[in-house]
């Protein structure tokens, strides 16, 4: 039994080397350089401020219009997603071969990585690009629209690149869930003389709000992550009115190089990030 | 009964709609990446004009035999390590009596909540002092620990499904504990390997971040990082752009075609746990 127990260890032991070495000395790192000053190059050179580092966020409008811009584009992307992936899961709840085929097509932008997608949006919403193009031929709009050079509009182009993206699956979450709800269920309530909207409000939405709950909790959090794309589409503009979180720390960090402030942003993306994981984890307990 | 009909005719349209929205784009980028350059901007879909040498010098621009060596390079080192490490620790999970390993088993849950970004600058610290700055490591050890958590939960998970009565024969024929993991625990388990494998394949395939800050020398980019450098320049031409697009997807997208269920399978397991 003892030998069973050590080598029961071993088996652990190479993931949780790895884990502690680059996961949690990191992130305990993290909270210390966000006390510290130091210029980002010479590393012999990081000094102790305490909590200077926190007192600067107050002043910096970029972070505030950064915070305001993730939780439209979390919030936006989210209410979206859901709704679109939900209709697309509740028409596409069959097996026939031409429902089959359109899931798959629609599953296809899940596969790229989202600079891809950035790079092929920040053409179509160029200026000169393929959707004035469109708009212009069907005779919708007159001069170019600017889909991510208005300040009003472009964290919004963002948006629909995003849900483009992301769509088909949270489809494939919700028709998972779908698929879980007892087909008797329908039946019997047919029996009974209920049509189809009866059948959605009081069989399919109930029981579907498990599910909908953890779709909705993981694009929240997966939200607050945004980088790669805004870096791709935008670089945080115009005027920074898409900056979001991510950019501006890796903008503070690796193009002015304070690094001590930039990990106090590091904190706050931590803080956030771990409060929407608190509920997702709560909720799942409840369940 | 007429009601029906409408009801399916809008069905049928919503779907339409939302099908031209999801691939008009890759329609247009094919169309792009064909194109002369006096017909960038004037065609919508159909050029006069095909120039299929648009991939020959989008394939020399972007140096795409690179991007793919490094792409290739980063992401088969760490899934391979990722999937050994963590089918070695979702065993050790799932099979023994430990008295840490609720907790431990939590901590490693527990990396699934932090966001990358969020580590980044300490690691970028790290990495300098380990002396492994601009090196592929400093990107493959990032990559296995972001990947640890949900593999280890999909093993984990598994493994403790499976019946103990195998594994127990093997111990009273005297195999070793480490053998019995590799020759018989291992070829039952390829399910899990699969979606496992799928799963963190396309995460580091694709991921961006890291690479941007932990990749600054040219010669070690990726594909997404190749691409997003290509795009950053102002005269780079569009119709390359389409051609290194249409490039850069087509390895995924011909995986894709064949191997469909396990990878919608393997890119939605960790979700709904």
């Amino acid at each position: 039994m003892h030998r069973t127990r050590l080598s029961g260890y071993l088996f652990i032991l190479p993931a949780l080397l790895i884990f502690v070495l680059f996961l949690i000395y990191p992130l305990l790192h993290t909270i210390y350089l966000s006390l510290t000053e130091w210029a980002g190059f010479d590393l012999s050179k990081i000094t102790f401020v305490g909590f200077r580092n926190f007192k600067l966020i107050l002043p910096d409008w970029i972070f505030w219009k950064a915070l305001r811009n993730t939780m439209i584009f979390v919030f936006g992307t989210t209410v979206f997603l859901n709704l679109f992936g939900l209709a697309l899961a509740l028409f596409l709840n069959n097996e026939l071969r031409i429902t089959r085929l359109v899931r798959t097509l629609i599953f296809i932008p899940v596969l790229l990585s989202p600079v891809i997608v950035g790079v092929m949006w920040s053409r179509i919403f160029d200026p000169f690009g393929a959707l004035n193009q469109i708009l212009d031929e069907m005779g919708i709009i007159d001069t170019p629209v600017f889909w991510l050079g208005d300040r009003r509009i472009a964290l919004w182009s963002i948006v629909g690149a995003t849900v483009w993206q992301w769509v088909g699956y949270d489809m494939i979450l919700y028709l998972t869930g779908l698929q879980q709800i007892p087909i008797e269920l329908y039946e019997a309530a047919k029996i009974d003389g209920a049509n189809n909207w009866h059948l959605f409000r009081h069989i399919t939405l109930p029981l579907l709000k498990g599910i909908a709950t953890m779709v909705i909790l993981l694009n929240l959090i997966g939200g607050v992550r945004i980088f790669d794309i805004v870096y791709v589409m935008t670089r945080g503009g115009p005027n920074h009115n898409t900056e979001v979180l991510g950019t501006h720390l890796y903008t503070v960090a690796f193009w002015f190089n304070k690094m001590g402030y930039a990990s106090v942003i590091a904190v706050i993306i931590l803080v956030i990030s771990l409060l929407f994981a608190y509920f997702r984890n709560r909720i799942m307990r409840e369940r | 009964m007429r009601k029906d009909y409408i009801a399916r005719g809008v069905v049928w349209i919503f779907i339409g709609i939302g099908l031209i929205i999801t691939l008009f784009p890759f329609a247009w980028v094919v169309s792009l990446s064909l194109r002369i350059e006096k017909e960038v901007f004037t065609a919508i879909l159909f050029p006069e004009h095909v120039r299929l040498r648009n991939y020959i010098d989008a394939w020399v621009k972007f140096d795409f035999t690179m991007l793919f060596k490094n792409s290739i390079v980063i992401t088969f080192t760490s899934v391979a390590v990722t999937v050994f490490v963590s089918a070695l620790a979702g065993y050790g999970f799932a099979k023994f009596r430990l008295k840490a390993s609720n907790f431990l088993f939590h901590l490693i849950l527990s990396g699934i909540m932090v966001p990358p970004i969020a580590v980044v600058i300490p690691l970028f610290v790290f990495m300098r002092r380990l002396g492994l700055f601009n090196s592929y490591p400093s990107i493959i050890f990032p990559y296995i620990v972001f990947g640890l958590p949900i593999a280890t939960l999909i093993f984990k998970t598994y493994i403790q499904n499976l019946d103990n009565d195998i594994l127990d024969a093997a111990r009273i024929d005297g195999c070793g504990e480490f053998r019995i993991f590799l020759r018989i625990l291992l070829p039952i388990i390829k399910p899990a390997l699969a979606t496992v494998t799928i799963f963190t394949f396309m995460a580091n395939w694709n991921e961006f971040l890291l690479a941007v800050i932990f990749l600054q020398d040219k010669k070690l980019h990726t594909l997404p990082l190749g691409m997003a450098v290509f795009m950053g320049q102002y005269s780079a031409p569009w119709q390359l752009i389409g051609s290194g697009v249409v490039i850069s997807i087509l390895p995924v997208l011909l995986l894709f075609f064949i191997l469909q269920n396990q990878f919608i399978r393997g890119l939605t397991a960790g979700a709904l746990k």
